[in-house]
């Protein structure tokens, strides 16, 4: 292989990762601090890609469509955890996986009534198309433009939850709920605006993947098993586990997909299987 | 004045009638320790009155104003800070950011809280960009009662603050309680006698559920026979 071709496949791996790891990092937020599996999170995503989209026609402005239908994404879901998750803390976990359950109906049947069942292609502003040259070989601007948006999320998430208090707090929280109240802290609230958070996410992910595969009711909840797959590989509670393994599960399926194409759709399958058999608990999950 | 009573307090835990009506008052500007055997309900009479292990019926006055009914996050408000059993010093976060996500008014702790702590632990001052999990049993035992000291609060419950801990260790605590006691009210769970004796005006006795016997330290000191039907001593 050419340093080139390496570079260039590095690059797809790299933005494969990215893109991982804005699916999932609002599921292993949430799954964090609550112990609550939303699986619901993929029609979350899916909502995030068709009302982003709307809103980018109807706003004639995509930052605009892309900051909005993400901020009412995460309204939703700190909905959710408002009126119904709050119902099911401490309670039996098979009421928890028939609510999420419930949601995906709800959701994704609500999209159809709105958009329609059929596929929806999504035009790329004249921004985001083209390539650029990056060490000689070309590079699409949209990639690049993930990377700038991952980093940006990336950076957000950091600062959020190692400089500020609230950050502090939902560290905190997430060891030891208990002594966190004993501090005279309204946890509840916190639960909330994580679940708006982890929507938040969710929307930013589903804007994303509307322009790499355009929109169809099915485009999050296909992505629900890799969303499970990137969260039990970092290791179940653990979001910066979920953060490395999303990148190393696009490095996985670029290279993968490169030398042994036939095994391309198995990759996150392969990276599973073989960081679970050395370590049970995932990457940074606790044993 | 009484700082705290509990009148008849009955508390569940997982169904388990673990409080069986719990009577006892702690007197304001002093140090109460709570003895009993383990089990005996020390640690959920504490809980209980942080409104962790709420309960069921019965009445808790903090300073006249009942508070049984309350929320476990708005009791720490009142000016109550608990030290907890298992210290739950967090460990992903520094020893200053656990005390920074202590304090309730303003944005950090304020210099003279901290001026405070460092004296009473002076090794606090090389521990603060420490993570939790990096620090010791004892260093913990320190983080855990001077998180519990930023915010001025009136009242102190400190669970076993002795545990596990090496003599060495357990005597710089009871200097830096019998330093604290002089500006607070605590309560104080507390296995061992010798050490707890040394450094309380008033005793409570936990037994089943319910409070035994209670009065001044030096009744209990003067009593053998009171230890040793109580506290095995
Ligand atoms: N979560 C729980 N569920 C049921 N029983 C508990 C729980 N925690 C403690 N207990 C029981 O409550 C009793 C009192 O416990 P505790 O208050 O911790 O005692 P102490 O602090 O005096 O050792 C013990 O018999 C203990 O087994
Ligand atoms: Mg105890």
């Amino acid at each position: 292989m050419t340093s080139q071709l390496f570079v260039n496949i590095l690059l797809s791996a790299l933005s494969l990762g990215v893109i991982y790891f804005l699916l999932s990092s609002g599921f292993a937020l949430v799954f964090s601090l609550l112990r609550v599996s939303n699986f619901s999170h993929g029609s979350l995503i899916m909502w995030g890609a068709y009302l982003g989209i709307y809103l980018v026609k109807a706003l004639s402005s995509f930052s605009l469509g892309l900051i909005i239908s993400a901020v009412m994404i995460g309204i939703i879901l700190a909905l959710v955890e408002f009126f119904l998750f709050r119902r099911l803390y401490g309670g039996n976990p098979l009421f928890e996986l028939l609510l999420t359950f419930g949601l995906i109906y709800i959701l994704d049947e609500a999209v159809k009534l709105v958009w329609g069942a059929a596929i929806i292609t999504v035009d790329k502003p004249s921004f985001l198309q083209g390539t650029v040259m990056i060490y000689g070989e070309p590079f699409a601007i949209l990639r690049l433009y993930i990377f700038g948006l991952g980093a940006f999320v990336c950076a957000g998430l950091y600062f959020l939850l190692n400089k500020t208090k609230l950050g502090l707090i939902i560290t905190a929280g997430i060891e030891n709920k208990e002594m966190v109240r004993a501090l005279g802290i309204n946890i509840n609230r916190v639960f909330t605006f994580v679940c708006w958070l982890g929507g938040f996410l969710a929307g930013i992910a589903g804007f994303v993947l509307a322009y790499f595969n355009g929109l169809s009711p099915e485009m999050g909840t296909n992505q629900l098993l890799n969303v499970l797959v990137i969260v039990v590989v970092g290791g179940l509670g653990s979001f910066m586990g979920a953060a490395i393994a999303a990148v190393i599960m696009g490095l996985a399926e670029a290279f993968i997909g490169f030398y042994l194409p036939e095994l391309a759709v198995l990759s996150s399958f392969i990276v599973m299987f073989i960081v679970l058999s050395i370590k049970p608990s995932g990457l940074l999950g606790e044993e | 004045m009484n700082i705290l009573e509990m009148h008849n307090i009955h508390t569940y835990m997982a169904g388990f009638h673990i409080l069986e009506g719990v009577n006892l008052t702690a007197e304001h500007g002093k140090l109460t320790i709570l003895l009993g055997r383990n089990g005996s309900g020390k640690t959920t009479t504490i809980k209980t009155i942080m409104g962790l292990t709420p309960a069921r019926s019965g009445e808790i006055l903090f300073q006249g104003r009942p508070i049984q009914k309350l929320h476990d996050f708005e009791i720490p408000w009142l000016g109550i800070s608990l030290v907890p059993e298992g210290r739950d010093v967090f460990s992903q976060l520094t020893v200053e950011e656990n005390l920074l996500i202590a304090v309730r008014k303003g944005k950090k702790v304020p210099k003279q809280r901290l001026d405070y702590i460092v004296d009473i632990f002076p090794p606090m001052k090389n521990l603060f960009k420490k993570k939790g999990r990096n620090l010791s049993g004892g260093e913990k035992q320190m983080v855990a009662v001077a998180r519990a000291l930023v915010n001025e609060d009136k009242l102190l419950l400190i669970d076993e603050p002795t545990k596990g801990l090496a003599p060495i260790m357990v005597e710089s605590m009871r200097l830096a309680l019998a330093e604290i006691k002089k500006n607070a009210t605590i309560i104080l769970v507390e296995q061992n006698f010798e050490f707890a004796g040394s450094i309380a005006d008033d005793f409570l006795i936990m037994e089943h559920g319910k409070i035994v016997c209670s009065g001044e330290i030096g009744d209990l000191i003067n009593n053998r026979e009171m230890q040793h039907m109580y506290l095995g001593v």
